[in-house]
């Protein structure tokens, strides 16, 4: 795999559903400082990125699993991989049924939220069963796709106000660290680095590709916080269900090219979501094929729809599925910070 | 407690489980077997019933017992 893919690959793992409401936790957290947070958050996810590129860059060709049975012995090996394969599986089931969640709330009101979570389930294992290399050469043509709204997000700065984010830090470094800490979460996948440096033609280059591929990630949190910050108060955000969407809805366009805006950033966010499933998925594939010991993940992503499948419908309400959420927070901190710090503090020890 | 396990696993998880049992026999097991990886196909055939017939029998258990612990 090349640059261009690893990156592609980050992006789309990481960038989800959540970025719909990402504006309304931070601005919940922080208030008016909520830009600082996301740059703050960019800042210190950007270690652990850098330690798991460089970890993985350490065994070309093999996988995370190798890599520790050999250094660790069987046990150790196994363990991760049943840990990281777990942690992928509720985390796509999470995303899953926050997806769902949403495309039921704003266009499928009357479809039943099984059929929801199985279809875009489904789609996600008919690529997933191909293998890395199919999945990240669809990703990266969708890649180009994903900033459209993004893009179109500038024209609301017609109704901007610049003081919504001023002064700064006039609360106190307090809420910006709350902020941050909330923000932190928004950034998981880099995880799946495990996975992807050790499969790139030029490992020695994995540093500079998940720098590059999470700056991205964090120009597009940063510039979707910022925009709704300019154009809602605090009060107004905190309010809101997607902020994205009510600011897309001010824009008014002289000549009209889409009828209804809103409708293309839904195409493109549902795109996201799906990129987000499809990667997850695969990825449990990849650290269950260690496990196993299997030579490819192919007859591991189908036996995976039905657990996804029932624990994405596990949560009654918005509430147990917001406790999901917390619960995938700390599997992160654990998996895709702790983790890598620890392995990369070792190594570096020996 | 008796009603916990059919609450989480509805009939639709048991469809989809059984649904997906029969497309793992189908795709995945002849899959593997062409390709001569005897320790991948034995795993898919082994995953392929379980789901096809555990599903639907983990869904009758838990609505059975679901039934007796309303009755007492």
């Amino acid at each position: 795999m090349g640059e261009l893919e690893v990156m592609v690959l980050l992006v789309s793992a990481t960038v989800g559903t959540g970025i719909m409401s990402l504006p309304v936790d931070i601005v919940t957290a922080a208030g008016r400082d909520a830009w600082l947070s996301t740059v703050l958050a960019l800042g210190l996810v950007l270690l652990p990125a850098v330690a798991t590129a460089h970890v993985a860059a350490r065994f070309p060709g093999h996988t995370l699993t190798q890599f520790l049975e050999h250094n660790w012995g069987k046990a150790a090996a196994r363990g991760t991989a049943a840990a990281f394969a777990a942690h992928f599986v509720f985390l796509g089931a999470v995303a899953l049924r926050s997806a769902g969640d949403q495309i039921k709330t704003i266009l499928l009101p009357r479809t039943p939220l099984e059929i929801i979570v199985l279809a875009l389930l489904l789609v996600a294992v008919y690529v997933a069963r191909e293998g890395l290399a199919p999945i990240a050469r669809m990703l990266t043509i969708l890649f180009f796709v994903l900033p459209l709204p993004f893009v179109l997000l500038a024209l609301s700065l017609k109704s901007a106000t610049f003081d919504n984010v001023l002064p700064v830090l006039f609360d106190g470094p307090g809420p910006v660290l709350r902020g941050t800490a909330q923000t932190l979460f928004a950034f998981g996948g880099i995880e799946g680095l495990f996975v992807w440096v050790p499969a790139m033609r030029r490992p020695e280059r994995a540093v500079r590709t998940a720098v590059y591929g999470l700056l991205i990630v964090g120009v597009i949190y940063l510039w979707t916080v910022w925009v709704t910050q300019v154009v809602f108060t605090p009060e107004q955000i905190v309010h809101m269900q997607l902020p994205i969407k009510a600011a897309i809805d001010t824009i008014d366009l002289p000549l009209v090219i889409f009828e209804r805006l809103d409708v293309v950033l839904y195409s493109v966010w549902l795109t996201a979501a799906f990129t987000t499933i499809l990667v997850l998925l695969h990825l449990a594939s990849r650290f269950l094929q260690d496990l196993f010991g299997f030579r490819t993940e192919t007859p591991l992503v189908l036996p995976l729809v039905p657990v996804m499948f029932t624990l994405a419908l596990i949560p009654d309400d918005a509430l147990s599925v917001a406790r999901w959420a917390d619960a995938a927070a700390v599997s992160e901190a654990c998996l895709a910070i702790g983790f890598p710090l620890a392995l990369w503090l070792v190594m570096r020890r020996r | 407690m008796l009603t916990w396990l059919a609450d989480v696993f509805p009939f639709s998880s048991a469809a989809v489980a059984a649904g997906t049992g029969l497309l793992i026999l189908k795709a995945d097991y002849e899959r593997m077997k062409r390709q001569n990886l005897r320790a991948e196909a034995a795993f898919s055939r082994i995953v392929g019933w379980f789901f096809a017939v555990g599903g639907l029998a983990v869904w009758a258990v838990a609505n059975l017992l679901a039934g007796l612990g309303q009755a007492a």
